[in-house]
């Protein structure tokens, strides 16, 4: 009797160990396999922002040949920043990182280094709750960023409220991711306009 | 349940309409109120749940002999969190636009009772076959309830079907509807409604 219930025990930790590994093996295995296509779909939705946030048409180009060719990275303190080597559409980018609902929000802003007016503003990552305040992502919410000044605060308005000329209307529903936004397109922008004033400087 | 007299497609079309896992069990509703607010959104999180079901399903009743019973809960949950996990990195690597959207809630699934359901009633005592059309069945029919409330849901709160505007800009959209307590509500109409044509018997 007794013999028969150690028996049972070590069946119920060879089996769940047995288990156990069989899953990882799986998962580390098909990890290995997806690695490079997880980081290179990352890198172009990276350089997908930079492009959109600074205005510059893709057409039918592969997003990596014009992000190499219109693109400069230059590396600052407080971060990257992405300066346009076109001419014609000047515009520097950064990504500004803040918190927000469930988890933080990265934006990337594009502004005219002359005029500090926001050209364009792309939602690199974010973990909203779908269908609120996951629609910080949507065109019609970020597009009213166009043309805004960094020099004074983009403040949020309730819908129905009358909006400044520097206002920008909420997502209705999600008050505190536009909260949340406000806070990384005024505050966490900071810095790296200061580093964009400093480069024009030199 | 478990009768093994039932045939394969009784089997296979219980789980659509009759047990349907939504609106005659009424489990599985956390995710149901959180994707329903978009077609899209539903659509994908279906897709993501049914394969989950149905990998579950099927290799937990392959291994049901070996799986001691004292621990059959924690394997359940390594193997049904292997397949949510496969799920995640197979969108992030080939559908990165749809892990964005509905990225938070493909871990969820891991939780989604409905899969434990399966696993612990009906695939733990059933063959291969049998285990993978019941889980078939019950995905389908929790598509068909999602996919039911989204399509309410989305017009009536975005004024969009699939993303495409199908009420005019004359539509104020309800704010109401695209919040989980909309859901609540219009699951609750389709539960009554349900009900109503077809009673469930009490009878064990």
């Amino acid at each position: 009797m007794k013999e028969k219930a150690i028996k049972e025990k070590i069946m119920m930790v060879l089996v769940l160990v047995a288990v156990s590994i069989a899953s990882s093996l799986m998962l580390a295995g098909i990890n290995d396999f997806s690695y490079d296509m997880i980081k290179m779909n990352k890198e172009r939705k990276l350089k997908v922002a930079v492009l959109s946030a600074l205005e510059i048409p893709l057409g039918n180009r592969e997003p990596e040949k014009v992000f190499s060719s219109s693109i400069k990275r230059i590396t600052t303190p407080e971060g990257p920043i992405y300066l346009s080597t076109d001419d014609r559409q000047k515009g520097v980018a950064f990504s500004a990182k803040g918190s927000g609902f469930w988890g933080p929000i990265i934006v990337m802003v594009g502004v005219d280094p002359e005029t500090l007016t926001i050209k364009g503003v792309e939602i690199l990552q974010q973990e909203e709750t779908p269908g609120l305040g996951a629609r910080i992502e949507e065109d019609r919410f970020r597009n009213q960023f166009k043309g805004k000044s960094m020099d004074t605060p983009i403040r949020m308005m309730i819908k129905g409220a009358k909006p400044g000329p520097n206002d920008v209307e909420a997502v209705a529903g999600a008050t505190l991711s536009s909260k949340f936004m406000e806070e990384i397109i005024n505050e966490k922008s900071k810095p790296f306009i200061e580093a964009v004033r400093r480069l024009d400087l030199d | 349940m478990t009768d093994q007299k039932d045939s394969l497609i009784t089997i296979f079309t219980r789980g659509i309409i009759k047990d349907n896992p939504t609106f005659r069990m009424a489990l599985g509703i956390c995710s149901t109120l959180a994707v329903t607010n978009k077609v899209a959104n539903s659509i994908a999180m279906s897709l993501g749940t049914t394969f989950v079901i149905v990998c579950s399903s099927l290799s937990i009743s392959l291994m049901r002999s070996f799986i001691p019973r004292r621990v059959r809960m924690p394997i359940y949950t390594i193997i049904i969190a292997t397949f949510v996990v496969f799920v995640d990195i197979y969108l992030k690597a080939f559908h990165p636009d749809i892990s964005k959207q509905i990225g938070p809630y493909v871990g969820l699934i891991i939780t989604n009772c409905i899969i434990m359901g399966r696993a612990e009633s009906f695939a733990s005592g059933n063959g291969p076959i049998r285990a993978g059309l019941d889980a078939l069945g019950v995905g389908a029919g929790y598509t068909v309830s999602l996919l039911a409330l989204a399509s309410i849901r989305e017009p009536l709160g975005f004024g969009t079907y699939l993303g495409y505007t199908v009420l005019g800009d004359w539509w104020e959209p309800w704010l109401f509807m695209v919040m989980p307590p909309g859901a609540f509500f219009v699951l609750g109409v389709y539960i009554w409604v349900l009900r109503s044509i077809l009673p469930v018997s009490d009878k064990p």
